[in-house]
């Protein structure tokens, strides 16, 4: 649960594709710092929403004002047990900020439901590691799809222009 | 009732494209000598699963998933699919290809990619990237695996996890067969050809 940095921001609540490319003020929150706050237009978006899936992400991509560049990474849920959260980052260039997206590793999100581990016993323990290591490369593989499908809508509008 | 498909969506403005545009998307991968390239033989370019239309050197964007796409001068040699059916669905298939394009310079590059179709609640997986040699060439192989296309779907409350994983492993099994992949000699041969041809 992450109730620190919800997924909304000023300016949309998550992104529609109406925002792409129109200005507006943002107010993001950042790991372990104060709050991105900018203006500026969102470039690109990507999201992988699947109705029965548990979770979905959305990656944006934003140019501020001040000519910098802005990504946001934010992961939503079904369960409304669970806080959406978004993290964000500031670039002063574009290949920075693609090269942060193309880094940026899921396995961080997979949360560690409770359990006793101390009282837990080994098989209980094995089995949990292997729950935990099956989210991981669920996670991972989800996020890259997601990685691809924007870059390849990123090439694939380049080719257009 | 028809599984939910995903609906992978991306949107893209045109003031990125101006800002990109001169840089490209390529990452700067190395060049690499088309000379150190090895295979071994199996097969030739007329092998039956086989087809390629050679229409020389263009702009190729191989998609990978994770990153940004390799773009590159090439032209396709060879490609290949196989397609795989769910024993107990018929209507369920996985699709395979492997795609392979000598760049202008003579490298060599393969595009993989699993296709699980529309009946399944899963989405094609890309891998795409330039072999040096065979070492890399079997590491491409196996890093593609049919499983990473359930890997969102195999989720203990989707429906289909049963049949997903039967797909990915049955499946995945019946795609992985040896395809008659060119050798070495006939890449080389196509890339001469079509060099001295431009």
């Amino acid at each position: 649960m992450n109730n620190q940095m919800h997924a909304n921001d000023q300016s949309s609540g998550g992104a529609e594709l109406s925002y792409v490319g129109s200005a507006t003020q943002h107010r993001l929150p950042q790991p372990g710092g104060r709050p991105n706050v900018f203006q500026g237009t969102e470039l690109a978006m990507a999201m992988s929403f699947t109705p029965s899936l548990p979770y979905w992400y959305e990656i944006n991509l934003y140019r501020t004002n001040d000519q910098g560049f802005a990504v946001a990474i934010r992961k939503f849920f079904q369960s409304e047990e669970e806080t959406d959260w978004v993290k964000s980052w500031m670039f002063s260039s574009a290949e920075a900020a693609l090269s942060h997206i193309e880094g940026y590793d899921a396995s961080a999100d997979v949360r560690v439901t409770d359990m006793n581990f101390e009282d837990a016993s080994p098989a209980e323990l094995a089995a949990k590691a292997m729950l935990i290591k099956a989210e991981v490369e669920s996670a991972r593989s989800h996020f890259a799809g997601l990685v691809g499908e924007m870059f390849a809508e990123i090439e694939a509008a380049g080719t257009e222009m | 009732m028809d599984p939910p498909q995903p609906t992978y969506h991306a949107s893209v403005s045109s003031e990125l494209v101006r800002i990109l545009s001169g840089q490209g998307l390529d990452d700067g991968a190395p060049s690499h000598s088309g000379a150190d390239v090895s295979f071994e033989s199996r097969g030739d370019l007329a092998a039956s699963d086989a087809t390629a239309e050679i229409i020389g050197f263009e702009k190729t964007v191989l998609r990978r998933d994770g990153a940004r796409p390799l773009v590159l001068d090439a032209m396709l040699v060879w490609q290949a699919h196989r397609v795989a059916q769910a024993p107990l669905a018929p209507e369920v298939s996985l699709t395979r290809q492997i795609s392979v394009y000598v760049t202008r310079d003579g490298q060599i590059a393969m595009h993989l990619s699993f296709d699980p179709g529309d009946a399944l609640m899963a989405r094609p997986v890309h891998w795409a990237a330039l072999v040096r040699d065979e070492n890399e060439y079997a590491q491409l192989l196996g890093a593609c695996s049919p499983e990473q296309c359930f890997g969102v779907a195999l989720d203990p409350i989707a429906a289909h996890t049963k049949l997903c994983a039967e797909v990915a492993l049955q499946g995945g099994a019946a795609c992985a067969a040896p395809m008659m992949l060119p050798t070495h000699g006939d890449i080389r041969k196509t890339y001469h050809e079509q060099s001295n041809a431009c």
